[in-house]
């Protein structure tokens, strides 16, 4: 399988939600930093981050354990969003947990809120 | 069978996180204005928990959370001044780091709610200040520059103080919601009126701010 630029590009943006927004894993501000590596209108490589969900503790967003930010590209507008980044089974600090209001809708729990 | 011998090792990494710090202690922040009429000041407490006993779950060092509200002032008749409350979990840290020198977080962390001498937060520690045009109009938010508050405010107001202090004084609440009163019907979108964050929106300062930029409990 050949992996192209864009393949490429849009795994490491897939990675890049990770890294942005409120618990960000890579924080360029200290571990308070609000952003990570940058909010809106910040940018990664070509790609400018146009969009993100709310990021405040009291947002749902934040209570749910969710994030997604999206990037305008030279492929158009990509939207990305942070998968499991909290195996804490009741959330850490304001930000809830993955898998309360995530894994369980595997498992069947259709009114979970993430 | 090899992997029973996994069960202790897991067991272990977990009692070495479970002896990391958990601390949590309330800050005041007081505002200090000069105004031609004399005189004006604002606090406020904000409780904030850091939390460094995740470490396995989480993937950072530590994991914060903060209850309280921003700090106002009113500057003059009608017209107030907002500090709001991100960056609130390690400015005390900041302002005071000489006190914590060579120290790691999980040895400065516990010793913050011991603190009792206040300090002076220097122009970069000052949190976000900002005021509104019209208080009743939070798309009229504008940033107010702390090191000059008289091209907001007008000549004769300038910023006197900024410190911060850790008390045990209980968490201030209702007292920005009592002047914003669009708060809560406002939630959960931003001060423009938009659900969401763009580079899009014409006020884009409005559409950065959230309600929980002037107060945590401002929710359903």
């Amino acid at each position: 399988m050949t992996v192209t630029e864009k393949d490429l590009f849009l795994a490491i943006l897939a990675m890049d939600s990770y890294n942005r927004g409120y618990d960000a894993g890579i924080k360029d501000g200290g571990d308070a930093d609000p952003d990570g590596l940058g909010s809106l209108g910040s940018r990664i490589g070509n790609a400018i981050v146009s969009s993100e969900s709310n990021t405040a503790e009291n947002s749902s967003e934040v209570a749910a354990g969710f994030y997604a930010v999206a990037y305008q590209t030279q492929y158009g507008t990509v939207i990305s969003y942070r998968g499991t980044d909290n195996l804490a089974v009741f959330g850490s600090g304001e930000s809830g947990s993955d898998i309360y209001n995530g894994w369980v809708q595997g498992a069947g729990r259709y009114g979970g809120v993430e | 069978m090899t992997r029973l011998f996994l069960i202790p090792l897991v067991l272990c990494l977990f009692a070495l996180t479970a002896c990391k710090p958990h601390e949590t202690w309330r800050q005041k922040l007081t505002l200090v204005v000069e105004t031609p009429s004399g005189e004006v000041s604002g606090s406020a407490v904000v409780e904030v928990s850091g939390d460094m006993r995740m470490l396995l779950q989480i993937g950072n060092e530590i994991a914060y959370s903060v209850r309280g509200e921003a700090t106002l002032v009113e500057v003059l008749p009608g017209r107030y001044l907002f500090a709001l409350l991100g960056g609130s979990e390690e400015r005390f840290y900041a302002a005071a780091r000489d006190r914590f020198a060579g120290m790691k977080r999980e040895e400065w962390l516990p010793r913050i709610p011991d603190q009792t001498e206040p300090v002076s937060l220097l122009p970069d520690q000052v949190p976000m200040l900002v005021t509104f045009d019209d208080v009743a109009k939070p798309e009229t938010v504008r940033e107010v520059n702390p090191d000059d508050l008289a091209a907001t405010f007008g000549a004769g107001v300038e910023m006197k103080a900024v410190t911060l202090e850790i008390t045990e004084e209980p968490v201030t609440e209702g007292r920005v919601e009592g002047v914003l009163g669009w708060l809560r019907p406002l939630w959960p979108n931003r001060l423009d009126g938009q659900r969401f964050g763009t580079i899009e929106a014409e006020n884009r300062l409005a559409n950065s701010l959230e309600t929980g930029h002037f107060s945590t409990e401002i929710k359903k």
